[in-house]
Order: C-alpha cells, then structure tokens, then sequence
C-alpha cells in the first residue's frame, strides 16, 4: 500500500500547477465576472439594461448573423477541399493540407491587415466592385457588415478545413464505391454516403466556427472599423473605454453563455461523429 | 473513389482552387505590397523597395514589441510545455476517478472566447493584483490557454507510447524517474516541440489578452500592429505584416521537418 | 534425494482488484536453472502473476522469495528480474546493441566488459550486423531476440517472459521456442515463462503450472499433468479428453460399459481408443457411427456418436481415416487406459 500512497502523491504534483493555472486563472476570474455582472441590490440590472436596449440587441442580433454568414461560407467553401484533400492520392495532399492550415499560424491582426489593404477604397476588391458600377466610386468594403464576413470567413476557414478533413478521412471510400457500384452518380454518391456519415463532423466544425466568429474581436473591430457593433467590440469598448466594468461583465457572461452552450454540443456530436464513422 | 475526371470532379477542382487562393491570396497581397515603391498602400505593387522594411526596423515601436513579444512567447511555450507535460503524464500514466472528467476540464478554455477570458482576467487583477502588472501579467495570462494547447497535442502522443518501455526500463535497473527520461521523454520529443512551436505562436499571434491586460511600455508586436493598423494604412505595417509571415513559415516548415525526420 | 533450496518462490501470493481475484493464493517455487511454464486461459491471472513477481503489480497478500530474499516489497529497479514483454517494448530511439547494453549500464558495469558482454549476446542470439540497426528497422523474429538478449545480458536471478511468442507467425514460433530452450538451459537459467499455449508449454518447460480463475490447479512435469491430471479442468486443457463419470466403475453415468476399477471420474485420452468393426463386448468396448473423420498428417482423429448421444473422440494411425462416415465401428479400451482425476471426487 506504501507504494501506490507514493504514487498518488506523485500524481498530484506533477497535476498541481496545471491545476493551479486552471482556477487561478480561469475558475477564480469567470466566477468574478458573473459576481460583478450582478452588483448587490440590483443583480439583474446588468442583463436588464442590454436586453431592453434596442441599440445592444442590435449588436447581439448582428453577431449572431454574422456567425451564421461566416458558418455558411466556411462550409460552402471548405467542404469541397476537404474532400479533395482527403480523398486525393498524391504526395501533393499533404503538402496542400499544410499550405491550408498555414494562415492558422499568422495573427489575426496581420491577417485582416491583409484585408484592410484589398478593402480600401483604393484596395483591389473596393475598385473591383466599383467598376461593376453596383456600388458609388467612392465606396469602400471597409467597415461594411459584408466585408467583416468576407475577412472572418477566411480567418476561420482553415479551421473548418481541418474539422472536415479529420471527419471525411475517417469514412471509409469502399462505401462510396459501394454506392457508385450499386448505380449511384458521383454527386448522389457523394450526397447519399459521403455527406450523410459526415454530417456529425459538419455540423461539430459548423458550431466551432458559429461559436469563434459570434465572439471574435481582432477582425471585426480592424476591417468593421469604427462602427462595428459587434459583441467583442462592445464588450472592449465598455471595458477600456468607458470603465464600466459591471455592464461589460454581464455582456461577456451572456457571450459565455452562448459559447458554452455551443460549445457543449459541439463536444457531443464530435463524440457521435466519432462513433459514426466506425 | 469519385472520379475528378467527370465533370463533377472538375467543379469540385475548381471551387477548391477558388478557395485556395481566397485562403492565401490577402497573404500574399500583403507581402507583395510591402515592397511597393509608393508612399500608400498599393495593390499590385508600383516599382520595388525595400525602404518600408528599413523603416519598420528603425522604428523603436516594432523593434521593442518584436522583443516583448518574443519574450512573452518564449517564457509562455517553456512553461506551458513543462506544466502541461507534466499534467499530461499524470493524465496517461496514473489511474485514479474523474480522470477522464479533469481531462475535459483542462481542456476548456480552449473552447471559451480568448476576449471573454481577456475581460475576467482583467476584473480579476483590478482586484487580486496577484501578478505585477505588464509582462509578468501577460505571461500568467497566457498560461491558461497556452497549458491546454500542450495538453491537446501532448495526451494523445502519451496515449501511444507504449507503457511497458518504462517498465522495461525499470526491470533493467533505472529507478522510476530515470526510467521516464531515458526511454519515454526521448519518444516524445517531436510532441513535445510541435507543442512548444504552437503555444510559442498562440502567444506570439495573440491579441486579445495582450490589449487588455499588456502595458503601454512593453507591449507586444500584435498590440503594436493593431493600434498601427487603426490608425492609419501605412506600408511599414505591410513590412511588419510581412516579416511575421516569414517567420511563421519559418516556424512551420522547422516544426514538420522535425517532426518528419 | 537432496533438496536444492529454489531460487524463486512465491507464498499464498494473492491479488485482487476490487472484487474481482486475479490471483488467489498461490504457491510456487521454482529450482534454479528450471523453466517452469503459467499456463491458463485468457484472465486466469498468468501475467498479473509475472508482474507480481517483476514488481509492476502489488499483491494484496503474500510474500515473493528471491534467492532467498524477500523482495515483496522492493521497488522493480532494485529486484533482479529480466523481464521480456510481450510487445517486447524496445527502446525505439536506441540502437540493437544500446538496447542490449541498457541494464549493464544502469548497474554501472565498466565500458569495455559491458562492450564484451553485449558483443557475445549478440553473438548468442545470431543478431551479428545488426548493432546499428534501430527496433523498428528489425524483423519480428529479430525484434524478439533483442528483447530476449536485453534481458538475459545482465544475467538476472530470474527471467520472466509474457507470451514472447506471441507476435510471431507459426513456423518461427516453433523455431525460436527451440532456440529460447536451448540458450536457457545452456546458461542455466531459472525461468518463469508464461503462455496459455498447452503444447508450447508442453515443449519448452521442465514443469508447468496450470492456472484457472486465478488458482493454482495442478503443478508437474509435462507427463505429469498430461498422464495424471489433477482436476477435470487440467485434463481437458492439456491434450484431448473423454471424460466419464461413473458412481460404481462398472458403468459411465450415461450407460457405457466403462470396465473401471472404482467410482469417480475416468479420463480415456483419444490415443489410446482402438476402432474396429466387430461387435462390442463386455466391458471397455462400445459400439457407435462414425461421424467425422479427418486425416492430420501423423494420424487421424475419428468422432463416434453413441447410442447415449454423446460423442467419443478418438486418435489413431493415418487409416482410420478411410473410415467412411456413417459406418458402424466399436470403440476399445483396456483398464490401464483409464486415468482417475483425483480433484473431482
Ligand atoms: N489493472 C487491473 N485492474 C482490474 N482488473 C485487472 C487488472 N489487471 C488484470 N485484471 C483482471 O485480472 C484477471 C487476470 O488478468 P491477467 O492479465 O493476469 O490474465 P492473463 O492470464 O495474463 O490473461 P491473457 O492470457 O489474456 O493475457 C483478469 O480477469 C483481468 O481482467
Ligand atoms: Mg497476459
């Protein structure tokens, strides 16, 4: 008994800092920030005043639809790679699956500096709209709710890509064959097997990038500019700008709230996706 | 498999390459504007120089974050790297309940908004100032994202190497300790640097934590490059953009070479 | 007879986890240079016995007796045991001849004789040209015998191995088995050596302990536990078995004429049946049809359904099987082909 009593205390040490990390840094602190949400007296005054202020549903309901525009886009432009890369038999593939998850390693800020630069009004996709004649020649993508969208989709894109890839790779191909064999088109093969058994895994990395994009910051507030009435931004704006920390709290706990409960069934259907593809 | 050569295939093929390019292309905009011989920003480039690269390296703004941010990475990727091997050995290697439970609690703030972290951690030193504000701060900060992105790529790697090498070890004489450096740490050696690669650029990259929590005197390049970026769109901001591309190149190619080798 | 005080024993050895008992009270001891097998089938507790013994696992009762030390408690760096795991588990970073060299280095052996000793297990093992290889640069076959050099080069008071064949196809398997036996008794070595194998422990074990659900059930020679099995378990684990119960001798419980000398349970082993066609007669014979035959090469092996239902196997010369199935045959034996199983009764 001596020796197992020696291995727990071994295993507890080499846990503690970790540990102490996690609720120093992330139990204490969350904790703290739906005690200052709620000040003594008047705990749900925070919630009440966002919630019966049409300026701050406003902001809710853009982050909410900008999050369904990036989810949209991601995986309309993601799952046609992904599938590529994981179906393709070349050495070529894993280079190109590295090139794609390439932009992960760069910041969000140089990024959508990236995006600054092709949405200003003199920028290449500015004068490219222009010159359809759709838009007025002074207009610029910068600070519209469409050229957030286009610079997050592509922030996040590599995201996706990777979600899909990892699911598409664990369905065996014999069934696609199966299904071509027994008189399927490609595009039905593809419809009826292919997308069918992935679609725990599309619907996992479909919530990771609705929860990532509903909360982003970098991105939003440099190509949205000085008017983007995101979530993220509000909540820096009341934080370092206006100092009013209870309100910014309840505006991030409600953030939270939604992440977590994303976040939750997204942890449950990539379980299920796992399963799935078995 | 599905053939690319129907025509099926071949709208697969080109939406895929659309989307490569919409995925790379600002990347290489930005690069390629850098060396613009313009006093704007310009798209495609006008002439060639290299005068915006000699200016953001004279300018004591970039040099200063460039070094903050390298220090801050570099203290956030050795001590994520040691705490989160050691809870990843400790996750692997000793059975006792709720491991699998703590496992997922660990994990979380990976999931959670980094600007919702930002905001608590930010309340909570206004009124635990636990850590001296600036960069020590910043480098604790960075700890709680940093210690699960080892965690991540370190469990499953633990996972695999076979348990019995330890043992084996031991049966031939190391006592328990020796046994883990001598035969498991060398195995994970390539799991070990692709975590440290990822919590280094984690930390590097990050912006949020370091807006909030950061001081003025020593704040990091990303902090820099977004004020700058706000402010106006200037090409030494392209420079610097520029630069951190190379090195994030740099840092990719090293971290799959090695773990290629 | 003069007694050799055993090298290893084990005493009351017991483990359990939670409520279910790996190991139940065993006693074993094992004489220097003996192989001795654990054989058993699957979860009957053979490698928590061995891990027992290397000091992986605690036992929960009982001691562990080493060259006469007691080592129940001492940490497995300090025991003198060379274990070969299953998955062989070498050192993928080191080299054949630094995996070799691994123990001696860790007992401080001085360079050139550990560079000597590793050179001549090398040898030993016929691995010569492989020194610079990595693990996973090697065969199974090869892999094997470096994890059997690695721990047979420090020169341990016991071997311990866990199914070490296991991982290699069948022709090699028999190969290597030979090789392993040669090389221990040529180095004297005492072994413990598990398998649920029966005929592998048959051919490579000086005596073999036969395990189920965690009990020790019989300890002896290979004729021992084949010739006199200890329980009706031992009989039908090791070797073929007809097994009869009779409460008088004269009769089986299912109305054959068994012609045994008492009450009991009767084991007649398939080899010692003969098949002829004429009628059976009196005691020791029984008339059937034959219902399968199949032709093994050194033999045949024929199956008798009975009146009773039951079913008789039977094993002969490579004739029988010209037997046509569904002829009539009659099944012999004498009393000396009838062995009691003493633990049944
Ligand atoms: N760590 C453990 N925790 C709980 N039960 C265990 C543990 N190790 C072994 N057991 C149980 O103890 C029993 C004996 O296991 P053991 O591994 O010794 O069997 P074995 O004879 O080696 O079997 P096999 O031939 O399959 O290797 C089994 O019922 C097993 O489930
Ligand atoms: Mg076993």
């Amino acid at each position: 008994m001596h020796a197992s009593a020696r291995r727990g205390l071994v295993a507890a040490g080499l846990l503690a800092p970790a540990a102490l990390v996690f609720a120093l840094l992330f139990v204490w602190p969350q904790l703290g920030l739906f005690l200052q949400s709620m000040p003594a007296g008047a705990p749900l005054a925070q919630y009440e005043r966002f919630l019966g202020d049409s300026y701050y549903l406003g902001v809710l309901g853009n982050s909410l639809l900008l999050g369904l525009c990036v989810t949209l886009v991601t995986l309309v432009l993601g799952f046609p790679l992904a599938f590529l890369l994981a179906r393709a038999e070349t050495r070529w593939a894993g280079l190109l699956l590295l090139l794609t998850s390439f932009p992960l390693w760069v910041s969000a800020v140089v990024r959508s500096f990236a995006w600054m630069v092709l949405f200003f009004r003199n920028g290449v996709a500015s004068r490219l709209l222009q010159s359809t004649g759709l838009v007025e020649s002074n207009f610029q993508l910068i600070g519209t709710f469409a050229g957030v969208v286009i610079a997050l989709a592509q922030v996040l894109l590599p995201i996706m890509i990777v979600t899909l890839y990892a699911v598409i790779r664990g369905i065996d191909r014999d069934l696609e064959h199966a299904a071509m064999s027994l008189g399927a088109s490609p595009v039905v093969a593809l419809w009826l097997v292919t997308i069918r058994l992935a679609r725990g895994g599309i619907l996992a990395g479909s919530l990771l990038v609705f929860s990532l994009s509903v909360s982003a910051f970098a991105t939003p507030s440099l190509v949205g500019g000085a008017r983007a009435h995101f979530m993220a931004v509000t909540i820096y704006e009341q934080t370092l700008e206006l100092l009013d920390w209870p309100f910014a709290a309840a505006i991030a706990a409600i953030l939270l709230a939604i992440s977590i409960s994303v976040a939750l069934t997204y942890g449950r259907l990539l379980g299920d996706a796992k399963e799935q593809a078995r | 498999m599905i053939s690319l050569r129907s025509p099926f295939g071949w709208v697969l093929r080109l939406m895929a390459v659309l989307t490569f390019i919409y995925l790379l292309g600002p990347l290489f905009v930005i690069v390629a504007a850098s060396f613009s011989d313009t006093g704007y920003l310009a798209f495609p480039p006008q002439g060639f120089s290299l005068r915006w690269y000699r200016q953001a390296l004279g300018d004591v703004r970039y040099l200063n974050g460039f070094f903050v941010s390298l220090r801050l990475a570099g203290t956030v990727a050795v001590l994520s790297l040691v705490i989160g091997t050691a809870a990843a050995v400790a996750l692997t290697r000793f059975r006792f309940p709720g491991r699998a439970l703590l496992e997922a609690i660990f994990l979380s703030p990976l999931v959670l908004p980094g600007l919702v972290l930002a905001v608590a951690l930010t309340l909570f030193y206004a009124a635990h100032p636990v850590a001296p504000p600036g960069l020590p701060r910043l480098i604790i900060s960075h700890l709680l994202v940093g210690v699960p992105l080892v965690l991540r790529v370190m469990l499953p790697v633990l996972k695999r190497v076979d348990p019995a090498l330890e043992e084996a070890a031991q049966n031939l004489g190391a006592p328990p300790l020796q046994a883990f450096f001598l035969v498991t740490l060398p195995a994970l050696k390539p799991g070990l640097f692709a975590a440290a690669a990822l919590a280094f650029i984690f930390s590097f990259d990050e912006v949020e934590m370091a807006l909030f929590l950061g001081s003025a005197r020593d704040a990091p390049l990303t902090v820099v490059l977004y004020g700058a970026a706000q402010m106006q769109m200037d090409p030494t901001v392209a420079a610097v953009s520029a630069m951190l591309i190379l090195l994030a190149l740099i840092l990719m190619v090293a971290q799959q070479a090695y773990a290629n080798r | 007879m003069t007694t050799v005080s055993p090298e290893l024993v084990l005493e009351g050895l017991a483990r359990r986890y939670g409520s279910t008992t790996a190991v139940a009270r065993m006693d074993l001891a094992v004489k220097p240079g003996e192989l001795v097998a654990l054989l058993g089938p699957s979860g009957c507790g053979k490698t928590t016995t061995l891990r027992m013994v290397a000091g992986f696992v605690e036992p929960s009762e009982g001691r562990i007796l080493l060259r006469g030390r007691d080592i129940t408690t001492m940490p497995p760096h300090k025991r003198d045991t060379g274990m070969v795991f299953q998955s062989y588990a070498l050192f993928p970073h080191l080299t054949v001849a630094e995996n070799i060299a691994f123990g001696l280095q860790r007992r401080g052996v001085p360079k050139p004789e550990a560079a000597e000793r590793v050179a001549r297990m090398v040898a030993l093992l016929q691995l010569q040209g492989l020194e610079k290889r990595l693990p996973k640069q090697l065969s199974g076959g090869q892999q094997q015998r470096v994890a059997v050099g690695r721990a047979l080069v420090i020169n341990p008071a016991v071997v311990l191995l866990d199914e070490p064949f296991s991982n290699l196809d069948a022709l090699l398997r028999e190969g290597t088995r030979i090789e392993l036996r040669r090389l221990q008794t040529e180095l004297g070595l005492t072994t413990l050596f598990v398998t649920h194998d029966q005929a592998e422990a048959m051919a490579i074990s000086d005596r073999i302990a036969v395990m189920n659900k965690g009990r020790l059930e019989q300890l002896g020679t290979p004729r021992e536990v084949y010739d006199r099995p200890a329980t009706r378990f031992v009989a039908s684990f090791i070797g073929r078995a007809n097994l009869f119960v009779s409460t008088d001798g004269q009769h089986s419980e299912d109305g054959i004429a068994l012609g045994a000398p008492g009450p009991g349970t009767w084991l007649l082993r398939p080899e010692k049946i003969a098949l002829d066609a004429a009628p059976a007669a009196g005691p020791g014979s029984v008339a059937g049809t034959v219902e399968v035959v199949s032709f093994l090469g050194t033999g045949a092996q024929a199956v008798l359904r009975l009146p009773g239902g039951r079913a008789l196997l039977v094993e002969g010369p490579a004739a029988l099987a010209d037997l046509r199935p569904g002829a009539p045959a009659t099944a012999r034996w004498t009393r000396p082909d009838l062995t009691l199983i003493p633990g049944e009764n």
